[in-house]
């Protein structure tokens, strides 16, 4: 169908201009030392790369970064792992309100509920601080592993684990050897968008974080106001990179995924 | 020039060594039903899709009342289908269902009411009119998604394994649905399936596709009487396979000489085939004498496998004569089921007792269907 | 006692969620309604309210914010589903193309507002090809794309970064389920369109439905990328209510509540409304309706 094979190059054509070429003007600025209108081409140079990895400060907030969306995955996983199961293998009344309730961090924009919870968090004392932030970003990524992780139960057969009991095998056996072989796949996507939540957290960290927490995204942040684009797009550059390392990794042990993970994706 | 006609069909899937459909040549005439059957794989339904065109062949043409349809897009080619799985339009009521072709064509409200409602009342929902499309169970989705194919008036009606997923009642409902739908409208039905005894409830010829090539397509009876090859021997329960020589139009084996009908004068080895209800018991000392090898119970019959002149028979007694393992029984055969078929490629027949296709088909002597 | 454990296995997200979320947004109100005045003898007041919806500045945020969201959410369907109808036919290039629609999905939402300026401001690539091509004379000939007071770069961004989110769940859906449909209805007659309007659409919505709305309450609610691309004025509603929250002012905090309780009002009509909706839509056939 040559008409067919017309619209399918039109499509990627489409998407490599909207979704690739937007990356392009980055990754020049990121390797110039000035590029001045209207020139094409920018003075080449790796100053903000030399800037970026030599600044200590720079380090540290790339490992809190890390430190930070580690935390809230590992502790959204705990937090949500059965409550994702009970909503995957269960139906029970006011199964939809519950649904529905979980969701609402994901629904109500960051910014009705962050300042609030500044508010909460001070009375607590928690705000200020970094587990205070770790609390915050858990919160907003809940609805992104429950609903990821209970996806993968709805597909999930109970009955696996009936037959590795009648087989002798306690619960923490079941566990290990049943239960996480047979949701890897999809819980290891949905960790991964927790992770990108957790990582893209702008407001959440600032307000409640204030000075106590510094993250990626705050530098960017701050670089753009400061009109440093070069440093900006190599902070930026940083910013996506073990983002899309991660992707990567695990698209290769997910053959086939996103198209087919049947996930919640973060908008 | 028969109403539906294919002729030459080639298919092949992509990467595939061989290709699904070698050669397919069938003509169907009007208001027959005929079925397409064969082992599982692909070849069946394929078929269907490019009659239906939802597939293009890669060689090959199909000719419906005689014109070609290859070039006519699924849509405007008035071949209905009804796929294995019901696929009734979720968001849709059963009216809005068995209607929707009827939509696709602007038929005005009044018209369109009057023939779905003629439609539920033969298949027999009328109840269900306004029930939503997933809130039916697997026998009334069936039976939704025929309606839903006939109510445009279709050329033809094609069917994909309609019965396979119902239980035995339901079967014979489906059954006389679709032998009523033939009476009422004339309406030429090809359907396929892998369930020898689907077919042979309902067609009126078959065509019986291993591995991409139709190898007899006769009346239902005939498979019972006269199989072409081996392999359509071994599908419809032919269970013995004995070598044998051919001399002219005789038959020598182990068991005598046999002058059968309908042979072409050949000399050389062939396999003789005999069906396991060919066996009569005879008074002792008369007949062949034989070795009880083995006893299976199968309810009114017993399968006994047994053993004469080196040669391993399966037989089918009636049950109110029982034999044990190690007894000795006389019996002679009813010369109209033995039959002789080509080995296929092997030109060596071996002998080989094979059980897995007999049919609950009870033929007379003379190869007529006895009544259930 | 099934039910029981159930409830035991659901709490403690409900937990978290109840003491920190929710608990987040009825402070949130209290503080709006003046109920931990610092300042003033007040009583618990609806005064913040009165003067967020009296601001023109807040009437003009709010039209603002709701016109790029939907702009942007719609804009985004309609680009998921032509992408997602065009590539789910296998051709030479498919899997490329596949990878590069989900590529903006898990990249986030600052650095897609980062590139956007970077691209389509005045002095930004897309305007030094113009001028290298000679059809533009300087960067001010260059259209306002970005700071600009209709937000269109704003809009940009979002969609980039929601239309991929949307039409991987549509495509998603037609490489699987809706396939064995669009030929049991082209058997029955349906033409192309006919089945794109009658199956294909109907079945697409419910998931349609639910990303649009995540999508939409982003764009509605979202900081960061007006910041960056927007102009003095007018501003999005979050930065009106971040502004307020963060100014030496104390006074201003109640009113900055006052705006962040009224996002949450709005975000919980739409979601209202569009569920009524798929429901209407859903419970047609149990009300007889043929």
């Amino acid at each position: 169908m040559p008409r067919g094979r017309l619209l399918g190059w039109a499509a990627l054509a489409f998407l490599f201009v909207a979704v690739l070429l937007p990356l392009l003007p980055v990754i020049i600025w990121s390797f110039s030392f000035r590029w001045p209108y209207p020139n094409l081409l920018p003075e080449w140079s790796s100053r903000a790369w030399d800037y970026v990895f030599s600044q200590s400060t720079m380090i540290d907030t790339m490992v809190t970064s890390i430190e930070l969306s580690a935390v809230v995955t590992l502790l959204t996983l705990l937090i949500g792992y059965s409550t994702a199961r009970a909503l995957g293998t269960r139906e029970f009344r006011g199964k939809s309100a519950v649904e529905l309730f979980i969701l609402l961090p994901a629904i109500i924009p960051v910014i009705s509920a962050v300042m609030g919870m500044q508010g909460v968090f001070t009375r607590l004392g928690l705000s200020d601080t970094f587990p205070g932030v770790v609390i915050a970003h858990v919160v907003f990524a809940l609805p992104y592993m429950v609903f990821g992780l209970a996806s993968v139960f709805k597909n999930y057969n109970l009955e696996y684990e009936q037959q590795a009991r009648t087989l002798g095998a306690d619960r923490w056996n079941v566990f290990a050897h049943v239960t996480v072989p047979g949701i890897l796949p999809g819980m290891v996507v949905s960790c991964l968008f927790v992770f990108v939540v957790s990582w893209s957290q702008y407001l959440s960290t600032i307000i409640v974080g204030g000075t106590a927490v510094r993250t990626l995204p705050m530098v960017l942040f701050a670089l753009m106001g400061s009109g440093d684009y070069a440093v900006a797009s190599a902070v930026a550059i940083i910013f996506i990179l073990p983002v899309l390392i991660l992707l990567a990794l695990t698209s290769k042990f997910l053959a086939g995924s996103g198209v087919s993970s049947g996930v919640i994706n973060e908008p | 020039m028969s109403y539906l006609d294919l002729k030459g069909l080639r298919m092949s899937y992509e990467g595939a060594t061989k290709p699904c459909l070698d050669g397919i040549d069938l003509s169907i005439e009007k208001g027959e039903i005929v079925v397409i059957l064969g082992p599982s794989g692909c070849g069946k339904t394929t078929t269907l899709k490019l009659i239906a065109g939802l597939l293009d062949p890669i060689e090959g043409d199909i000719l419906l009342e005689g014109r070609s349809i290859l070039t006519i897009p699924s849509e405007k080619r008035g071949v209905s289908m009804v796929f294995q799985k019901p696929l009734l339009f979720p968001h849709m009521t059963v009216a809005e269902n068995i209607g929707f072709g009827l939509r696709m064509k602007g038929v005005p409200k009044e018209l369109f009411e009057r023939k779905v409602d003629e439609m539920l009342e033969l298949v027999k929902l009328q109840g269900l009119r306004n029930r939503r499309a997933t809130q039916l169970s697997g026998g009334q989705e069936q039976r939704v998604s025929l309606a839903r194919a006939l109510v445009i008036e279709p050329k033809l009606i094609l069917l994909d394994e309609p019965l396979s997923a119902l239980d035995a009642e339901l079967r014979l409902e489906m059954r006389e649905l679709i032998l009523q739908i033939r009476e009422k409208y004339n309406t030429t039905i090809v359907f396929v399936t892998h369930d020898q005894q689907e077919a042979v409830m309902l067609a009126d010829k078959i065509a019986l596709m291993i591995k991409g090539k139709i190898i007899q397509y006769d009346r239902a009876t005939t498979f019972y009487t006269r199989p072409r090859t081996r392999r359509v021997a071994e599908f419809f329960g032919w269970t013995n396979f004995i070598p044998a020589t051919q001399r002219g139009k005789t038959v020598v084996c182990p068991f005598g000489e046999f002058a059968l009908e309908g042979l072409e004068e050949h000399n050389g080895p062939i396999c003789l085939t005999i069906r396991p209800e060919a066996a009569v018991v005879s008074p002792k000392g008369e007949g062949y004498r034989a070795i009880v090898r083995s006893v299976m119970h199968m309810g009114t019959r017993i399968d006994y496998e047994v053993e004469s002149m080196d040669t391993k028979l399966g037989i089918s007694l009636h049950s109110n004569q029982e034999y044990a393992k190690g007894d000795e029984i006389f019996f002679k055969f009813v010369p109209s089921r033995i039959w002789a078929v080509k080995c296929d490629d092997k030109s060596v027949c071996d002998n080989r007792v094979v059980w897995e296709n007999t049919s609950p088909l009870q033929l007379a002597s003379d190869g007529t269907k006895l009544q259930d | 006692m099934k039910e029981a454990k159930t409830w035991v296995m659901l709490s403690p997200t409900i937990i978290v969620l109840g003491v920190f979320f929710i608990g987040a947004l009825i402070y949130s109100v209290l503080l709006s309604l003046n109920a931990f005045s610092i300042t003033s003898n007040s009583s618990i007041s609806l005064q913040a309210y009165a003067d967020v919806l009296g601001d023109k500045h807040f009437v003009e945020s709010l039209l603002f914010s709701l016109k790029i969201a939907a702009v942007s959410t719609l804009i985004s369907i309609v680009l998921a589903i032509i992408v997602s109808m065009v590539l789910r036919k296998t051709f030479v290039g498919k899997r490329i193309a596949v990878f590069v629609y989900q590529f903006n999905i898990p990249v986030p939402h600052l650095v897609v507002a980062v590139s956007v300026l970077l691209m389509l401001s005045q002095t930004g690539l897309i305007s030094r090809l113009f001028y290298q091509a000679g059809t533009l004379s300087g960067p001010s000939s260059f259209p306002l794309i970005v700071f600009d007071q209709n937000g269109i770069g704003i809009i940009v961004a979002f969609v980039l970064k929601s239309f991929p989110f949307i039409g991987i769940a549509v495509l998603s859906l037609l490489v699987t389920t809706t396939g064995d449909y669009e030929q049991q209805a082209a058997t029955l007659g349906a033409n192309a369109w006919q089945r794109f309007r009658h199956v294909l659409l109907p079945m697409m919505t419910p998931s349609i439905t639910f990303s649009s709305i995540l999508v939409f309450a982003y764009a509605f609610g979202s900081f960061e990328v007006p910041f960056l691309l927007g102009s003095t004025s007018p501003k999005a509603l979050a930065l009106l209510a971040y502004q307020d929250y963060t100014s030496v002012d104390l006074n201003t905090r109640p009113e900055a509540m006052a705006i962040a309780n009224i996002i949450t009002l709005i975000m919980a009509v739409v979601v209202i409304l569009a569920y009524r909706r798929l429901d209407a839509v859903n419970k047609r056939g149990e009300a007889g309706h043929a």
